[in-house]
């Protein structure tokens, strides 16, 4: 589904991604974990082309990302939700999950309604349709986000810390949310913090430190049993002390 | 000293007559300034660098020119050129010309304010460039430029009274035109102004209407 060869990034003498490469299987809910400025994001927003790369490939279904009209291809398959939300302030919930389907998809106004109503339906905000984002609390836009990205039907779902920017009593429904999905089968890059999410959920973990991919296995051994130095101190900073959290959807407690 | 404001009355058509102007006067700047303040802004977000400078130029010379030399030149330079036009005409096109520097600075602006966020999320989602640009960029840049807009609209309303120096009679020009028939000098200036003020106030309130139609406050 997702192959990536010794892809690099840099900002002038900066560089923020080095060789890095990842095969992702169809269905594969993968977390990537690591330090502020690991590279983490920009790794997530190179995979529909947010960002651009300086050497390697990028195939997605089949997809080359450095060829532009196969990027528009690529982007319909790859749905994405950011930390800030970024819904269309001035569009109520029912228009920013209608819209792309409407312009892109050319969706009728009728089945493009049908699939939005289904899809907050499904986040719990089918009563939301003729709210205007800034009456929503954060947790129900990220909510909107996500159903607005699901209305394209993609075939990945990427998640730029999705839950980083709620207040702590909100994470939970919206991790609820991504975890159903996983269920169903959608093939998921989760960049986090939550460890709960990550061990409970993700079928497999990405440590990234320094621009690479510095561990990568199942969430048990690699949570659990972490044998790079770097790995080790980072989840105990982050305070990763309860082996196996009783209460995964608020996930990982600070330390 | 003795006030003659009985005298007044008889006036007043001819002011209602001159406000009328000084509104379609506004009215045709403003869309002007509006059609050549986009493209300013445009050039000055431009990716070319030689249309950045141009959009510049044009904004600076016009903003640290007079309004007044700016009315001057098109009516009695331009005849010179070969190009002849009535005073309210090439009066309108120098406001307009006027306002369009200062609308191109108010769209880039509005521009600025643009979520980036909400960008991102229309590329993500596949838009194209044009979808991008007519359904994200420009509503959420006209939200974000719109009290600047309407204070603009005043101001150019105020300038259009300058107008009355190439012998056009808008409210202003026609307040001089009574005053030194009738020599009811401070009556009809006082008058005058009075209908300044209740013509901005019945703007300023149709914008605002307009405002709350176009962004409703909850989509903030």
């Amino acid at each position: 589904m997702i192959e990536v060869k010794g892809v690099s990034k840099s900002y002038g003498a900066h560089e923020v991604l080095r060789q890095v490469s990842l095969e992702v299987e169809p269905g594969q809910v993968v977390a990537i974990i690591g330090p502020s400025g690991s590279g983490k994001s920009t790794f997530l927003r190179m995979l529909n082309g947010l960002e651009g790369f300086n050497g390697g490939s990028i195939r997605i279904d089949g997809h080359d990302l450095s060829v532009p009209r196969e990027l528009q291809q690529v982007r319909r398959q790859v749905g994405m939700v950011f930390q800030q939300f970024n819904l269309f302030p001035h569009l109520t919930v029912g228009r920013n999950v209608t819209i792309a389907q409407r312009l892109v998809l050319k969706e009728s106004k009728a089945a493009a309604e049908k699939r939005a109503r289904r899809l907050l339906d499904r986040v719990e905000l089918s009563e939301k349709w003729g709210s205007y984002p800034s009456q929503l609390s954060g947790g129900q836009q990220q909510r909107v986000a996500i159903a607005r990205a699901l209305a394209m039907e993609p075939k990945v779902m990427l998640f730029d810390e999705a839950t980083s920017a709620l207040d702590p009593e909100l994470v939970g429904e919206v991790l609820d949310v991504m975890r159903s999905l996983a269920s169903e089968g959608m093939t998921m890059l989760v960049v986090t913090h939550e460890m709960g999410f990550a061990r409970n959920v993700a079928d497999r973990v990405l440590f990234m430190d320094g621009g690479r991919i510095v561990a990568d296995g199942p969430p048990g051994r690699l949570l659990d049993n972490p044998e790079d130095e770097r790995l080790i101190q980072f989840l105990r900073r982050i305070g990763n002390h309860e082996r196996s959290d009783p209460t995964p959807v608020s996930g990982a407690q600070p330390a | 000293m003795a006030f003659h404001w009985t005298a007044i009355p008889r006036f007043i058509p001819q002011l209602l007559a001159g406000a009328q102007l000084t509104l379609l006067i506004t009215l045709a700047a403003m869309a002007l300034g509006i059609a050549i303040g986009a493209a300013m802004a445009a050039g000055r977000v431009s990716r070319f660098r030689v249309l950045r400078l141009l959009a510049g130029l044009y904004v600076e010379f016009i903003r640290n020119t007079p309004a007044l030399l700016q009315i001057f030149i098109l009516f009695f330079g331009m005849p010179s050129l070969g190009l002849r036009m009535s005073a309210v005409t090439a009066g309108s096109i120098a406001l307009g010309l006027n306002a369009s520097a200062y609308l191109a600075e108010i769209f880039r602006a509005g521009l600025n304010g643009v979520p980036a966020g909400s960008r991102e999320a229309a590329i993500a989602l596949s838009f194209s460039r044009l979808h991008m640009l007519a359904y994200v960029t420009t509503p959420l840049a006209m939200r974000a430029a719109w009290p600047a807009f309407c204070n603009l609209v005043i101001s150019i309303l105020l300038a259009s009274s300058l107008l009355s120096a190439i012998s056009v009679y808008e409210l202003t020009g026609i307040t001089n035109d009574i005053s030194t028939k009738t020599f009811l000098t401070f009556e009809v200036y006082s008058i005058a102004a009075l209908f300044y003020v209740a013509l901005n106030i019945a703007v300023s309130l149709l914008l605002a209407l307009t405002g709350r139609l176009l962004f409703p406050p909850q989509s903030r």
